[in-house]
């Protein structure tokens, strides 16, 4: 009986600390959250890109990609040299390729033009679908609206403005999400997790301006030695189906920095590799797209001013090769 | 599931409370049904055979031993024990390795998935090897009941990264009656809540600054290089110790004590004092079950047998975490370096004297420095491998290029000062003990609520969670 009783009061005390403790957690995090960063997150950035592609009229031109077409492609000139409607579907890699096509595929229509330029990322280790905080906000939502490098302030926007299942997720969105919110908040961080919404133009590139420096330090990203064939499998699969719609669907390298090709020169000539094999159309190779270190903007993907016009240059060389002079390229 | 993980900390209380309103007689079927239920979480179902056929073969043969006084037969059964466990280790852990060996050296094409987990396996593998040995010797007495057996197996507190546990010490435990105890009970969820402490706050923390150098470390050189590899030594351990502790804290909620394996490491003032020090119960089966047979079979040798043992054992240490050269180099520089000190410790006094060293303080910062140098150059190779490790080694002393320390704040600011915080703290405990006693006194007193409900505070506000892609680094051997 005194054992029970021990237990019992042992089992009171943690239930009673385990209140507090979400009780001062929920305030902290409350009190802390700048609503303002929601601005400057990839969430309603993707909101304008998916009206973009809704509302732009067939036949057009869609770039499918991750950050390095949003840091490295001038759209305008590529519309102006086509005389085609340019979208820029691109926000960040991280957020899949899966993802990447699943959300351009019911916008796309026949006579479109779809380029994928995903990241060499995308094809090796687990990297298809992104990572776990897109997953959990695909999971939460229903869909795959939520961004993720800064994921919980936007889910908690967006579920109490939509109202939606949040009793249902709320402890696990509190273990998964909310400290690295909250740290951030505390800690008073300024860095930007994305651009703010001014910074896209009509075509969803990211223009820099010039009181933005180029940073002084390139982010580099490891990368894993094994091809993931299910990536491989899933961009073949996207191609023909879309071929069948009569929608053209080529592929193309990113922008990399030539320094961190030379280093991963044997896993991306297999990535490249392997995606020849796989029947997809390639009007590039990666040699087309790398790029000095002056050319770079703040990773290995990112390309500055100057890189983004060297590189829209090659992009219209290409296309302009592959539809057989139907596309003159810039003089 | 890993320790760090959401579903683990809703596993856990659930097992205990189904424990603690389960009669003594079934308790072992519980918990053997948890722990295998816990190794199916990993979604390798040839993982829980593993685990069951090398339980079964050493339970069998363990029987068969005591059944035979001595002679031919028994050693055979021991023999047959020894080599099942030992090939269901290489073909599971080396397999891919020895397949690319082969593809390599000749035309045929055989491909081994590099997916193959074997998580625990090389764990419970060490388990049975001394569980038979000890019967064989008998210095153990086999355990009859089958499922007592393989609870000792597969326990989940320690299945998947130890403690290495031995049966005399582990069996009569579990047999133990449970009875609760609420002050065994605070210390076990004390552990436990330091252990996840560790883990997310400090380890996974140091884990960025090592990350951003090792996975790139063609990228640097110098000062960038020497930050990363002590970020490295202070991430493998911590890492390592807070499994431990989060292992020893969930054993120690079922009234089972698992074995400290980790006593302050890096304050070693020797080699040979770190690996008493270090993965103890690993370290521990090392010298039991592999020096000390080597060491006496060529005692006639004299030093110089001493000294192979310790190369050999610890190449074996090296090639038991993988087959991959890195960690083999690892192994034979411990072995090397341990070797060498077989030679110089006759000698280490009159060393001492002529340069006017004394017994103190000083001398044993200096030695202490020297270790932990030595463990974390040696460190190297087992983070990066041999190709890497080569270049890190070529290269952490060239300063000549310009050295851009802006890869400190990568991780970002608060990383850096959370970090500050906590290793600053922790070098002023080492300093002045006392410390650390009214840090003791603070968790025992009358305010000791308060200390929980700030440590817990502390882990949700500053932890790193980020899911399964946070794995422990000894999840992987």
């Amino acid at each position: 009986m005194v054992i029970f009783k021990n237990a019992a009061t042992m089992l009171i005390k943690l239930l009673l600390l385990s209140t507090v403790v979400a009780t001062t957690y929920l305030l902290l995090f409350f009190y802390s959250y700048d609503y303002e960063k929601y601005n400057y997150s990839y969430y309603p950035a993707l909101l304008n890109k998916i009206s973009l592609i809704e509302n732009t009229p067939s036949p057009k031109i869609i770039f499918v990609g991750g950050s390095n077409i949003v840091y490295g492609l001038d759209s305008d000139l590529i519309s102006r040299k086509t005389g085609l409607p340019v979208i820029n579907m691109g926000l960040t890699a991280a957020l899949g390729l899966k993802f990447m096509l699943d959300q351009v595929k019911p916008y796309l229509k026949r006579n479109d033009l779809v380029v994928i330029v995903p990241e060499y990322h995308h094809f090796v280790g687990n990297f298809l679908c992104g990572n776990n905080e897109l997953l959990l906000a695909s999971e939460i939502l229903g869909d795959y609206s939520m961004a993720l490098t800064h994921p919980a302030p936007e889910i908690i926007y967006y579920l109490l403005e939509q109202n939606k299942r949040i009793q249902g997720y709320i402890f696990t969105i509190a273990i998964k999400c909310l400290p690295k919110a909250i740290e951030k908040s505390l800690l008073v961080i300024t860095d930007n997790p994305s651009s703010p919404l001014t910074q896209y133009n009509s075509h969803g590139d990211i223009i820099l301006h010039d009181n933005e420096k180029k940073q002084k330090h390139i982010d580099s990203y490891p990368i894993d030695g094994k091809i993931n064939n299910a990536s491989i499998k899933y961009l073949a699969d996207f191609s023909s189906d879309n071929k069948t719609k009569n929608i053209t669907t080529l592929f193309m390298f990113p922008a990399l920095q030539k320094k961190y090709y030379m280093i991963h020169k044997d896993i991306i000539q297999k990535i490249a590799c392997a995606i020849k094999n796989a029947g997809i159309t390639i009007i590039s190779s990666p040699e087309d797209f790398l790029y000095d270190d002056g050319d770079m903007y703040d990773t290995i993907y990112h390309l500055d001013e100057k890189g983004k016009k060297i590189r829209t240059d090659m992009v219209l060389v290409k296309l302009n090769n592959f539809t057989h002079n139907s596309i003159p390229a810039r003089p | 599931m890993t320790f760090n993980s959401l579903s683990y900390f809703l596993f856990l209380p659930a097992i205990y409370l189904a424990f603690y309103f389960t009669p003594d007689r079934w308790r072992w079927l519980l918990l053997l049904s948890a722990s295998y239920g816990f190794y199916a979480t990993f979604k390798a179902p040839y993982l829980l055979a593993v685990l069951f056929l090398t339980t079964a073969i050493s339970y069998l043969c363990g029987l068969r031993m005591a059944a035979l006084p001595s002679g031919i037969r028994r050693k055979l059964w021991y023999v047959n024990g020894v080599t099942a466990a030992v090939a269901t280790l290489v073909l599971l852990k080396y397999l891919p390795f020895l397949g690319a060996g082969v593809n390599k050296i000749g035309t045929l094409n055989i491909t081994i998935s590099n997916a193959i987990i074997f998580t625990g396996v090389s764990f419970f593998t060490l388990q049975s090897l001394s569980y038979l040995t000890d019967v064989y010797l008998n210095s153990e007495e086999p355990e009859r009941h089958f499922g007592y057996f393989a609870l000792y197996m597969a326990f989940f507190p320690k299945l998947l990264q130890g403690p290495i546990e031995r049966g005399r010490e582990l069996l009569p435990q579990l047999k133990k009656p449970y009875t609760f105890d609420y002050g065994n009970t605070r210390s076990a969820l004390l552990l436990l809540t330091c252990g996840l402490f560790k883990k997310v706050v400090v380890a996974d923390r140091v884990t960025l600054y090592a990350d951003v150098i090792y996975n790139n470390v063609h990228a640097y050189t110098g000062l960038p290089l020497i930050i990363g590899t002590y970020a490295f030594a202070l991430q493998i351990y911590y890492d390592f110790a807070s499994y431990t502790d989060m292992a020893r804290g969930a054993g120690r909620l079922f009234g089972i004590d698992l074995m400290e394996n980790f006593n302050k490491p890096y304050r070693a003032t020797s080699l040979a004092d770190f690996w008493r020090r270090w993965h103890i119960s690993f370290s521990r089966w090392l010298r039991d079950y592999l020096f000390i047979p080597l060491q006496m079979s060529w005692r006639d040798w004299g030093q110089a047998g001493t000294a192979a043992a310790l190369i050999i054992t610890f190449l074996v240490s090296g090639i038991w975490h993988d087959a991959s050269s890195g960690f083999i180099i690892w192994g034979g520089l411990h072995g090397t370096f341990l070797a060498a000190s077989t030679y110089y410790r006759p000698h280490q006094k009159r060393i001492h004297a002529l340069f006017g060293l004394k017994k103190g303080q000083l001398l044993t910062c200096w030695q202490t420095f020297v270790t932990f140098n030595i463990v974390a150059l040696t460190w190297i190779f087992f983070r990066a491998g041999l190709t890497d490790g080569l270049y890190v080694l070529r290269n952490i002393f060239n300063f000549n290029g310009a050295t851009d320390l802006c890869f400190i704040l990568l991780p970002g600011k608060p990383n850096f000062i959370i970090l500050l915080t906590f290793f600053t703290l922790s070098g002023i405990a080492a300093i002045l003990p006392q410390l650390s006693v009214y840090v003791k006194i603070a968790f025992d007193g009358r305010f000791r609520w308060l200390c929980y409900y700030l440590l817990v505070m502390l882990i949700l506000v500053y932890g790193v969670f980020l899911g399964s892609k946070q794995m422990f680094i000894y999840g992987n051997f």
